[in-house]
């Protein structure tokens, strides 16, 4: 913004002659220059349009349609409450894009901070203190406990009697963790894959150690138990729904501060060149602890978020699988764009979700199929898809064009918005297509219709070079 | 053989005695069993055996006991009928042996009161002493050295006298005195502590134990049994020792394998191949098909499958790593982050595919060459299948050794990865270098998957057991370096296996110490990173840079 | 804007303690010996060329000195401190810039962002947080650009540069954060005539402002920029002096010719 400054005083003081070469005059004219080159770059007004719009349609879809549409009964409040589930996994995806879409990290272990925060939260909501179902034939203590034959609360357990305790670990522990386990792993320059396996293998060696009963984390059944009103009746689920929302916003604008702050710039240029930054007097492993521990405490937020919505917990929530899996809900998204891991994150779930309820047989498939083709054939993921069609508004392409860019975005925000709320209409589920262990509905038909006639316009309307980025000036300038 | 085994025939007296059964009364009866017992023929066993449980047939007046059942092509699973005595098949009308798809007890012998079945018991274990198979016999006499009583001593002391260096005489001699121990005069209990300390078997050891309880009040036996006991717990130690180091060789042996592929894949494509473990289970999958087919088809010559079943493992490996190269990872090339997750994909489609055409819990029956093992001093016992996956394993690691260092292939895999753009200039079809060399590297992990059946049942889910492993194995032992992979895949078998003893000696961490070792394991990898973050063996000079 | 051109040539007998010096420096990889030098050393706000024919081990001097690479025997002074065993990042934070042959520059970052990040800021991660650029800063940004001409780009981001503003991009983040030894390794290559111009006289306006050592094998870029000329062969200093003087000696004529 000085730069704008400086061009309003230059334009009020009246700008200093060419032909004085003065040192003063040389740096007004060098200012203005510069203030010049600022002002080209802001985006025209039509994409700050399409800005625009696209967040009031989000805010209010969100904020208040969809609330509303739950409390007038057209979306069933069970609905409502996976919906808040898919926003503390958006929450996760946060803080992956920041590790991974920003600082270039691929970690494979974001599953295990998602359970510390989680099973933090869970452990006060299995306790007295916290609603949970505990009775006197049980001695007062969460029943897996009893069934192991243990009478009286652990140790470790007792200070999760208190929510603020719950809260600050939830949000605390898996920062502390990460910071401990990056500061040893980046120090000593592990990165790339090395990186990923390693995070991969402590994955799933927590889980290992999680499972066990001894941990008294409640084994593989995980924490349960908890007050089932958080979960069923209808103004906690509204409520809850309306607190991830409030706490994802908060956590997209946090993550938005960090991205445009200088760090987040030494963020990137770790991704793009980590050795050049050491030449540059910099020690990249300490902006890497903190963009992993960042994410860590996301993860953990998410968590934290998850077991009063859900009411389990369980080491299944942070295995292998489960921890790679989010980094595709990223990859879908968009990486190197913070909306685009929260869309990609619902996308995918909703879409697994119906899938693995429709098409039981061929759901794995799916999945499996997703992280190969996401990868191979679409790497910007749909924030790409928007980011397209700014960039032909501002090259001046007619609406037309953009919003034929946009129909695949559309139509899976669509196809995605109407499975999670229940709105389907019973026309489109029909099935359409039927082999011996294989329904397809109509939906799906129509989905990938829409998308293949979509990417085909696309590619044979984008014959011509992809890249028209404006030329570097230099040779024109002086 | 002992020398005094009768060679006539079974008398007619016994066999009658034996049809008589079926009507017989207690009194009978008991004249009938103090008549084998004086006999002492070792192959009244199985009829004397099957009387007890019931199981003893009278068939057209011949003495028949179940065999055990076998696979016959085109009739499956059968139970042959054998005559009890002789053990010979029993043939019908059509003078073709009669089977029996199951046990069917129509034609049985009343099985005795209970009573007269511990008698029948004391019976066979003498009897047993006796067993013209050593296997049973050497079992016989370790289980009468079990025992509490010294009911069997005579027998066992008969004969040994009559053949003092035959192959059994020191089971003999050790039983003997486990039971004198026990049971003996004070000076007979004072040698028996003294021998056993020089036998140091774990059965010896339970026997002292046992003797140390009851002898609190002589302190010379007391100190004489504490002596013998401490011998033995230092020979067994040691005896753990070295079976733990070999199940380390086995299991290190398949790490090896396992991560000489991923070394060969990363090192040349920077590429993680996470589906690794898959392929591995292809082969796994493919020895399974490989065996039932010899099953159904060839049973006769069962032994022989995995001659057929090791190369199709490596082809068939090979071949779908050549499919997946060409069709996806290839697209990746240059973005390792990216192959890895959609190698994840195409590893989660192949388990997928596997759980619905095989289901979730299969095991391949080893061909029978690979039963049983090798006991090279007393109770260190070597199970021939993991004999059979060292060499297996080190034999495979050879030729991946003389491959990549000896042959063209191998020049051109070296050249491409050392100088992809040079290599191409000169040349080299390095796509095409980069499929083979793929499909090698998956090729090794179907060889891998060949020797896990031998030992273990096998899932679609196998590979995820092995795959962290060997990611460790090669991030330990640096990439595309064969000593290091060898080195570290090893030396993690090692740790793997010495660890969880360790931590079982702990009683408060005994049940969990598989998963602990294995997480210990872990972190002291992730320290071990702390110091070489490159692995053990990290490329040098300009290349570091990479 | 042409500089003066100078034509001094400091004296090698300073009494001062050189800024740059090396001590019976060898460097071996796997028994190849890449370096093998029993003094080399450069003096303040010196502009030194090393030349020499392919794998004389220029590249792997620069390397020493900033600490890339770690000498087999011998030691290597900067400042009068001994660097021989200090890391790559704590020699840069001492003032030693790189420049690499290949421009080295963030690419999803704009021309801006990248001098943004190559000021001589705090390096912690707090202040980077919430630091941001001084108005002062800002001036310092906007006049090195201007001079390599990049102020219309300022926005645009790195990888869309042509190869030569992507060498000045990075010779302006080195000048930027005002390391005391400019190490350059080839300025010259893949540049254009006009580009190479450009870039001689680039560097004869820092000389005198910063210490500057120069490798190259464009002889017209090393006669432009009229400085004292160090030859290596073999890992060995040939010889040392001006340009003519170096031209002239036999053994250099023989090394770059025959074999």
């Amino acid at each position: 913004m000085t730069q704008t400054r400086i061009k309003a005083k230059l334009e009020k003081d009246g700008l200093p002659d060419l032909d004085d070469q003065s040192p003063e005059a040389m740096r007004s004219r060098l200012l203005f220059r510069a203030s010049q080159t600022y002002l080209a770059r802001t985006p025209p007004m039509q994409v700050i349009a399409m800005r625009i719009g696209g967040i009031v349609i989000v805010f209010a879809l969100f904020f208040v349609v969809i609330p509303l549409l739950t409390s007038s009964g057209v979306v069933p409040y069970y609905k409502l409450n996976f919906l808040g589930k898919y926003l503390c996994f958006a929450i996760v995806a946060l803080g992956i894009d920041l590790i991974w879409g920003y600082t270039g990290l691929l970690s494979l272990c974001q599953a295990l901070f998602f359970c510390l925060g989680g099973y933090a939260m869970a452990m006060h909501l299995s306790l007295k203190e916290g609603g949970g179902d505990v009775r006197p034939e049980y001695h007062n203590i969460p029943q897996f406990m009893f069934f192991n034959n243990l009478t009286t609360l652990p140790a470790f357990w007792i200070p999760f009697k208190s929510f603020t305790f719950a809260l600050l670990a939830g949000i605390a522990l898996p920062g502390i963790v990460a910071g401990i386990f990056g500061f040893f792993i980046f120090r000593s320059r592990v990165r790339g894959v090395y990186l990923s396996i390693v995070t991969q293998a402590v994955a799933w060696g927590a889980w290992l150690l999680i499972s066990r009963n001894e941990m008294l984390m409640g084994g593989t059944n995980g924490l349960t138990n908890f007050d089932k009103t958080m979960n069923e009746k209808p103004s906690w689920i509204i409520g809850l729904y309306l607190l991830t929302l409030v706490v994802l916003l908060a956590s997209y604008l946090i993550c938005r501060a960090i991205t445009r702050s200088r760090l987040g710039k030494v963020l990137v240029a770790i991704r793009d060149r980590e050795t050049r930054l050491y030449f540059a007097g910099y020690q990249p492993y300490a902006f890497k602890v903190f963009a992993f521990a960042v994410g860590a405490m996301l993860a953990g937020i998410g968590g934290m978020l998850y077991s009063p919505q859900v009411g389990i917990i369980t080491p299944q929530n942070m295995n292998v699988e489960t921890s790679i899996l989010m980094v595709i809900w990223v990859a879908l998204g968009g990486r190197g764009k913070l909306w685009g891991a929260i869309f990609g994150a619902i996308v995918t779930n909703v879409t697994l979700s119906s899938l693995s309820s429709d098409l039981p047989s061929l759901w794995l498939y799916v999945q499996g199929g997703m992280f190969v083709l996401v990868v191979l054939l679409f790497p910007e993921g749909f924030a790409g898809i928007w980011a397209s069609a700014e960039k032909q508004i501002a090259e001046g392409a007619r609406w037309g064009r953009a919003i034929l860019t946009l129909v695949p975005l559309f139509a899976v925000a669509l196809f995605v918005l109407m499975e999670a709320l229940g709105l389907t209409p019973d026309a489109f589920r029909k099935v359409v297509f039927h082999t011996s262990n294989v329904d397809v509905q109509l939906k799906y038909v129509l989905l990938i219709l829409i998308l293949g006639l979509a990417g085909g316009t696309q590619v044979l309307l984008n014959q011509k070079p992809q890249r028209k980025e404006f030329a570097p000036s230099a040779a024109a300038a002086n | 053989m002992n020398a005094a085994t009768v060679v006539a025939p079974v008398s007619a007296e016994i066999i009658d005695g034996f049809k008589s059964l079926k009507t017989a009364d207690s009194d009978q009866r008991q004249k009938f069993y103090d008549l084998i017992a004086q006999k002492g023929d070792a192959r009244l066993i199985p009829a004397i055996s099957a009387y007890r449980n019931g199981t003893l047939l009278l068939h057209d007046d011949k003495l028949a006991i179940y065999g055990e059942r076998v696979d016959l092509a085109g009739q499956g699973s059968m139970l042959p009928l054998l005559d009890a005595i002789t053990g010979d098949p029993i043939k019908g009308a059509d003078g073709k042996p009669i089977l029996y798809s199951k046990i069917d007890l129509t034609d049985a012998i009343k099985s005795p009161p209970y009573r007269e079945k511990r008698i029948l018991a004391n019976m066979l274990s003498a009897l047993s002493l006796n067993d013209p198979d050593p296997q049973k016999h050497k079992q016989a006499i370790r289980d009468a050295g079990d025992r509490t009583d010294d009911s069997l001593l005579p027998a066992l002391k008969t004969q040994l006298a009559a053949d003092p260096n035959g192959k059994f005489s020191s089971d003999i001699q050790e039983a003997i005195s486990r039971l004198e121990l026990l049971s003996g005069t004070r000076d007979e209990k004072l040698a028996a502590a003294t021998t056993l300390g020089t036998y140091k078997t774990d059965r010896s050891l339970t026997s002292l134990e046992r003797a140390r309880d009851r002898a609190k009040d002589d302190p010379q036996l007391l100190a004489a049994i504490n002596s013998s006991i401490a011998a033995c717990n230092r020979y067994q130690s040691r005896i753990s020792f070295i079976q733990d180091t070999f199940a380390g060789l086995s299991l290190g042996s398949i790490l090896v394998l396992l991560a000489l592929g991923l070394s060969i894949i990363f090192g040349l494509m920077g590429v993680i191949n996470m589906a690794h473990g898959e392929f591995m289970m292809i082969g796994a999958f493919t020895t399974y098909v490989v065996s039932e087919f010899f099953r159904a088809h060839f049973p006769g010559i069962y032994d022989w499958y995995p001659i057929v079943a090791i190369p199709m493992a490596f082809l068939i490996a090979g071949v779908a790593g050549f499919i997946c190269e060409s069709l996806v990872i290839r697209h990746l090339y240059g973005r390792p982050l990216e192959t890895l997750l959609a190698t994840w994909g195409i590893g989660m489609i192949l388990i997928q595919a596997a759980r619905e055409k095989f289901g979730d819990n299969l095991s391949v029956r080893p061909p029978s060459w690979i039963e049983g093992g090798i006991e090279v001093a007393p109770d260190l016992f070597f199970p021939l299948n993991r004999l059979y996956i060292i060499a297996f394993c080190a034999m495979c690691i050879a030729m991946v050794y003389f491959i990549v260092n000896r042959t063209k292939l191998g020049l051109l895999l070296r050249a491409t990865t050392q100088n992809r753009e040079m290599a191409a200039a000169l040349g080299v079809a390095t796509r095409r270098v980069d499929a083979l060399t793929f499909a090698f590297g998956t090729g090794l992990a179907g060889l891998a998957g060949v020797a896990v059946p031998m030992y273990n049942k096998i899932n679609p889910s196998i590979g995820q057991e092995y795959i962290v492993d060997s990611f460790m194995v090669v991030v330990v032992g640096g990439v595309g370096k064969l000593a290091g992979a060898i080195i570290a895949g090893l030396g993690l078998g090692f740790l793997n296996k010495y660890i969880e003893p360790l931590l079982q000696s702990v009683p408060s961490l005994a049940s969990g110490a598989t998963v602990l070792g294995k997480v210990i394991v872990l972190a002291l990898i992730v320290l071990f990173l702390q110091f070489r973050p490159a692995g053990l063996f990290p490329p040098k000079g300009r290349m570091a840079d990479n | 804007m042409v500089a003066a051109l100078t034509t001094d040539q400091p004296s090698p007998q300073t009494q001062i303690e050189p800024l740059v010096r090396l001590e019976s420096v060898t460097v071996s990889f796997d028994g190849f010996k890449a370096l093998d030098i029993n003094a080399f050393s450069v003096g303040e706000s010196e502009l030194r060329v090393v030349i020499g024919p392919n794998g004389a081990g220029k590249t792997t001097l620069c390397d020493v000195i900033s600490g890339k690479t770690r000498v087999t025997s011998g030691k290597v002074f900067f400042g009068g401190v001994e660097t021989t065993k200090m890391r790559d990042a704590a020699i840069a934070r001492m003032g030693v810039g790189r420049k690499f042959q290949t421009p080295t520059v963030f690419d999803s970052l704009t021309v801006f962002e990248n001098m943004e990040l190559a000021l001589p800021n705090e390096r912690s991660v707090f202040r980077n947080l919430f630091g941001s650029v001084t108005p002062e800063q800002n001036e310092a940004i906007l006049t090195v650009l201007d001079r390599v001409r990049l102020i219309g780009d300022m926005y645009t981001p790195a990888k869309y540069l042509s190869h030569g503003q992507r060498q000045w991009l990075e010779i302006s983040m080195l000048i930027v954060a005002h390391p005391k030894l400019l190490l350059i390794d080839e300025p010259a290559a893949g540049l254009t005539d006009k580009e190479t111009e450009l870039t001689a006289e680039l560097l004869l306006e820092l000389k005198g402002r910063h210490t500057i050592i120069c490798i190259e094998h464009d002889m017209d870029f090393v006669r432009r920029l009229n400085s004292r000329v160090t030859v290596l062969d073999n890992g060995k200093v040939l010889a040392e002096g001006t340009l003519d003087e170096v031209q002239a000696n036999e053994q250099v004529v023989e090394a770059y010719l025959g074999r």
